[in-house]
């Protein structure tokens, strides 16, 4: 009874390995991607965790090189939310009037920059409020994207809180109390809420 | 099992296939959709110090505290009066006077512009402790004083064992110790002091200078005034009977307290006073009175604040402008001005202020 059983399962696959060079081209690619993402997700764990996916530990992504050789030395935080359409972000109704740095007397570096709150100038958009900002400055004694690599700081300033008056430039200046701050780029967000 | 065209004419591999394909697509677009979760597992949020909170109130924010505290830092660091000064540069601080209408802390503005000051000033300017319990410092100073005591009796013992008058004598001079008495002092009690010093005189004088010994362990004071007040009565009148004595000189001397001011007694200093505290050394010759020998000192120092070596004096003003609506709406003008002040021409060096100017429908309490 065995043997009679065994037979016929050995006769079942040879017969679906036979018909089975039928199938035409699409059921054939469906099997052999349905094989490979059996394969893909059951495999061993990988050791490398570049290439991690379902595992309980993820390597963070890093900023890449070139992002970070774009900034520039005043940067707009980006808003809580995006939109398709025109903007979310303050920074519309931003502009930057000046921007200056300094050695003052006792040797350290003073930044100044001016503000001014121009509105909505869109179609879409012609409110023109007053409005606070969150602006901070962070210092280095390093060029801090010349070579697309990000250094840590020397020395940062708080979040500083600046009252945006429609029409008017606010001036901003910060000054790292550290001889050896050269460079440095301020952040300006939306207040910090 | 065939994938075979149906006799209908219609390919159900296929048509399987094409769903098939169409799910895995659907489910590959809604989990690349996926954006994080951002949770709130507990009532209590995790504000950075800049942040807003959201409660409201017209007074200065944590934010504020912070942007004065960056501010004022790099200003004071930025004076010629602390950048070009040749030498560490040490602030006293004064506290802030508060002529709001707000019951705060005043100390935090203050504490919070020291704390950024030492850490920016890279050892520049330096402060002193003002307000942080003093008890750990000056049992450390008392206990370093202790033990400078074998030192300090290794060095009376030294002087007197090395007296000329000594190392001529022919015979082994006789020495009565008395109690040390107290100068302007109250409950000072040195019996301790002058036992060490009596057997370190010993040990050191290898047998050339004896001690009385009576019946109190070297207090022969009370005796020894009886036998005095026996001479004082014409009892004993040469030198030649000064044996009735027993001393040849009488180790003593006094507690002296380096202070004008008579603290916690109408008598004296107490002894716990934060003075410094000296005693003086006496040899006396029995038979003349004259004290041919003294050593002063000093066994207790006295727990300076050391602001006496303050370059400068940095302290502030806060003040405000309140208005108030009967509906409970309020603004508040507020101005910070911080002063560096130099102490000797009370001249004012530096001086810069924060100002700010907020308005709110709801009271809130600050503590």
């Amino acid at each position: 009874m065995k043997q009679r059983k065994s037979r016929a399962r050995v006769l079942f696959i040879a017969n679906i390995l036979r018909k089975g060079i039928q199938m035409d081209r699409m059921s054939i690619i469906f099997i052999n991607i349905l094989i490979i993402f059996i394969v893909w997700g059951c495999r061993a764990p990988s050791t490398d965790l570049q290439r991690a996916d379902w595992h309980s530990t993820y390597n963070v992504q890093r900023a890449t090189p070139y992002d970070i050789s774009r900034e520039g030395t005043i940067v707009f935080v980006r808003p809580k939310e995006m939109s398709l359409i025109g903007t979310k972000s303050l920074r519309d109704y931003i502009e930057v009037t000046y921007e200056t740095t300094r050695r003052n007397d006792a040797g350290f570096l003073e930044v100044m920059i001016g503000l001014r709150n121009i509105g909505g100038l869109h179609w879409y958009d012609d409110r023109s409020p007053n409005f606070v900002l969150s602006v901070k400055t962070v210092f280095y004694d390093k060029p801090f994207n010349s070579s697309g690599l990000s250094i840590p700081p020397i020395y940062e300033s708080n979040w500083e809180s600046i009252k945006m008056i429609r029409g008017t430039t606010t001036q901003y200046k910060a000054i790292c109390p550290l001889k050896n701050g050269t460079y440095y780029q301020i952040i300006i967000s939306e207040i910090l809420k | 099992m065939s994938f075979n065209i149906s006799k209908n004419g219609i390919d159900h591999s296929r048509i399987i296939i094409n769903w098939c394909f169409l799910f895995l697509l659907l489910i590959f677009i809604l989990t690349s959709c996926a954006t994080p979760q951002v949770e709130q597992l507990s009532r209590t949020q995790i504000l950075q110090p800049d942040e807003e909170d959201n409660l409201g109130g017209t007074f200065f924010e944590s934010g504020d505290i912070r942007t004065i505290a960056t501010k004022m830092s790099a200003a004071l660091l930025s004076t010629p009066e602390i950048s070009k000064h040749p030498e560490i540069v040490r602030i006293a601080l004064a506290p802030i006077r508060n002529n709001t209408r707000f019951v705060i802390d005043n100390e935090i503005f203050i504490n919070r512009l020291r704390v950024e000051l030492n850490k920016t000033s890279s050892g520049k300017i330096r402060f002193f402790s003002q307000t942080t319990d003093q008890r750990t410092r000056k049992k450390i100073i008392q206990e370093q004083d202790e033990e400078y005591w074998d030192e300090l009796i290794n060095q009376v013992a030294d002087h007197i064992v090395n007296a000329s008058f000594f190392q001529s004598a022919k015979q082994p001079p006789t020495i009565a110790v008395i109690p040390i008495r107290n100068t302007n002092f109250v409950d000072l009690n040195a019996d301790s002091l002058t036992a060490l010093i009596r057997s370190k005189i010993a040990e050191k004088s290898k047998g050339r200078i004896y001690f009385l010994s009576r019946e109190k362990n070297g207090k022969v004071i009370e005796e020894i005034l009886d036998e005095k007040d026996i001479k004082d009565m014409g009892l004993v009148k040469t030198r030649h009977l000064k044996n009735l004595y027993g001393a040849d000189y009488f180790l003593g001397g006094e507690f002296i307290a380096k202070s004008l001011t008579i603290e916690g007694s109408t008598k004296g200093v107490h002894n716990e006073a934060n003075v410094d505290k000296f005693v003086n050394i006496w040899l006396i010759d029995a038979g003349t009175g004259t004290i041919p020998l003294e050593k002063l000192i000093k066994i207790e120092r006295k727990m300076m604040s050391g602001l006496g070596k303050s370059n400068y004096i940095l302290t502030g003003e806060l003040m405000g402008l309140s208005k108030a609506t009967v509906g409970g709406a309020r603004s508040d003008y507020l101005m910070l001005s911080f002063q560096l002040v130099n102490p000797i021409t009370n001249e004012v060096l530096w001086e810069d202020a924060y100002e700010t100017k907020k308005k709110s429908s709801t009271g809130t309490v600050y503590r």
